[in-house]
């Protein structure tokens, strides 16, 4: 198709805009310090399963060494730390939520990790000049759809790469019992969408990079008092989180545990995008 | 938000045009200049694909292969070297003449050619027959793409592998803008992967680079044909054409690189 007609950055920027008129208010770096239990729980899902397969993916086309230094826009509880650590030479972790950066620390240790950094910011907050071209390797997970000014901020990755850019993006799309609850909350209001891929691929394209892609599964299990953490933070962000509401997430999280041997969880399967580009590469015949 | 684009119709809106004017007849005249590019490059594009092919585990010295729109070997010889059977599907018969001819010179005799074109293809007698199904610059015979895709997977065991141009190549760019040719102007790979994830399939991307190199006279002749694909050839554009391939002409060979998208899943 004649896709410049097409402008993917400003698609990118309305689907974020969208999201926030429906938003009481946007998230806030607390709330990721409230939800670090969870979250941890979910990304050491057997065993580190998520960060192990982009991991995998990575290293099988020989994109990280044993002396790669690695940095992490949005390192979360450790998703990616505790996976990739122990295979490369020193790893720079940037996140801003205290609880956030507690569980990386309680994980790494957990592993006997100790080759890390943290850099307890916001990535936009980063100061990439002083860090230009200092990495082999540029990871980021479910973070970008927090940043409205997409290329800006993949400009800024690419600046402190030197070697890979590599963005693990979800599908944002959601249906089934989770689109029940939140129409029996939410009513009408369309679901608030989070998407990631395949807009990043498109932004990319059309920014002339040479992205790959691997689509890996994993899964996520929680109990569901952590889950219920989690539901709290995202429906206070679009209502008021009444007793009613907390009734029907009970209700729900009873319905979709199942006995596992290590007890009652909640189990989601999710599919991620594991993008990869090096950003001095251009299509032959590009500007 | 849902952002709906209908890439399905896109699709078939852009390649409507260039699949009718893209007949047999016309591959029948292309065989000669097609062969001398695929063999003055050595397979080199194939090669590369049969070798991602491996090292992805797509493909091993056991697979039974499907390459469809198999010209004369281009993907069908490196495979073959290499893998259990390749079926080759082809409906130009001086392709599958050049194909033979191809094989019989490395000695391959575990090639099935079928002269046919891949909608003629009987699906259901090869359900499930392939490791691996091949679908190489041939995807713009099919505006019922999603169809065409469909018999695909049906006829797979394994994966699917479909590949193109990745981006603009520089042919694309400054030839066929100067002759007028506009072919080369609708991004397949871009409108394929967007309808791929729009249903759901959710492909793999893998970028390789390739290179071609063909003589004189295999240059001049490709891009007089893709020429009169659209009006008969003026003695304008025998003049731009031939200046074109005598400016990038060096030792007797005229060469290029690129990049090529693979779109590629594992069958349900």
């Amino acid at each position: 198709m004649m896709d410049g007609k097409i402008d993917w950055e400003e698609i990118w920027e309305k689907i974020y805009d969208d999201r926030m008129t429906i938003m009481k208010r946007d998230y806030a770096v607390d709330d990721w310090t409230t939800r670090s239990q969870d979250y941890s729980e979910s990304r050491r899902s057997n065993n580190y399963e998520y960060g192990n397969k982009v991991l995998e993916v990575l290293r099988k086309r020989h994109l990280v060494s044993s002396d790669s230094q690695v940095i992490e826009v949005g390192s979360g509880p450790g998703t990616f730390v505790i996976p990739f650590a122990p295979h490369v030479g020193h790893y720079t972790a940037v996140e801003p939520a205290k609880g956030m950066i507690e569980r990386i620390r309680e994980n790494a240790n957990e592993s006997g990790i100790t080759n890390y950094t943290i850099i307890p910011k916001m990535w936009q907050e980063v100061d990439v000049s002083a860090s230009r071209e200092k990495f082999d390797l540029l990871l980021s997970s479910t973070v970008i759809w927090m940043f409205r000014d997409i290329m800006e901020q993949v400009k800024r990755m690419e600046e402190v790469c030197r070697g890979t850019c590599c963005i693990a993006a979800g599908f944002g799309s959601v249906s089934g019992p989770e689109l029940d609850l939140w129409e029996s909350i939410m009513g009408d209001i369309p679901y608030p969408q989070y998407p990631e891929y395949p807009y990043i691929y498109n932004i990319l394209y059309q920014n002339g990079r040479v992205p790959n892609v691997e689509v890996i599964s994993s899964s996520s299990i929680r109990t569901a008092e952590r889950l219920r953490t989690m539901y709290k933070v995202f429906y206070s962000l679009y209502t008021d989180y009444t007793p009613e509401v907390e009734e029907k997430i009970t209700r729900y999280l009873e319905d979709h545990s199942q006995d596992l041997p290590i007890g009652k969880r909640v189990v989601r399967e999710y599919q991620t995008a594991v993008v990869w580009w090096n950003p001095k590469q251009r299509p032959a015949g590009s500007n | 938000m849902t952002v709906s684009i209908n890439w399905e119709e896109i699709w078939e809106r852009n390649i409507q045009d260039i699949a009718s004017r893209t007949t047999v007849d016309y591959w029948e005249s292309r065989a000669e200049d097609y062969s001398d590019m695929v063999l003055n490059s050595a397979f080199h594009h194939g090669e590369q694909i049969r070798q991602f092919c491996f090292s992805e585990g797509l493909a091993d010295s056991e697979s039974q292969v499907i390459d469809i729109g198999s010209g004369p070997g281009a993907l069908t010889i490196p495979f073959a070297r290499n893998v259990q059977s390749v079926t080759a599907i082809e409906p130009a018969a001086q392709m599958i003449q050049k194909l033979e001819e191809n094989a019989k010179g490395e000695n391959l005799k575990n090639i099935y050619p079928l002269q046919k074109t891949w909608q003629e293809v009987n699906t259901r007698q090869f359900e499930k027959s392939f490791d691996l199904v091949l679908c190489c610059h041939s995807l713009w015979h099919f505006p019922d793409i999603m169809v065409q895709l469909k018999r695909m997977d049906m006829v797979s065991r394994g994966y699917c592998c479909i590949a193109g141009g990745f981006g603009t190549s520089e042919d694309s760019t400054y030839l066929y803008k100067t002759l007028g040719i506009r072919e080369m102007e609708f991004d397949q790979f871009h409108c394929l992967f967007n309808l791929l994830n729009s249903k759901g399939m959710r492909p793999n991307v893998t970028v390789l680079p390739y290179e071609t190199h063909r003589s004189e006279r295999s240059a001049i002749s490709s891009m007089e044909q893709v020429v009169q694909k659209y009006r008969p050839l003026t003695s304008k554009d025998t003049e731009i054409i031939r200046d074109y391939v005598k400016s990038r002409l060096k030792d007797g060979i005229v060469s290029s690189n690129g990049l090529m998208g693979l779109l590629w899943w594992r069958v349900a």
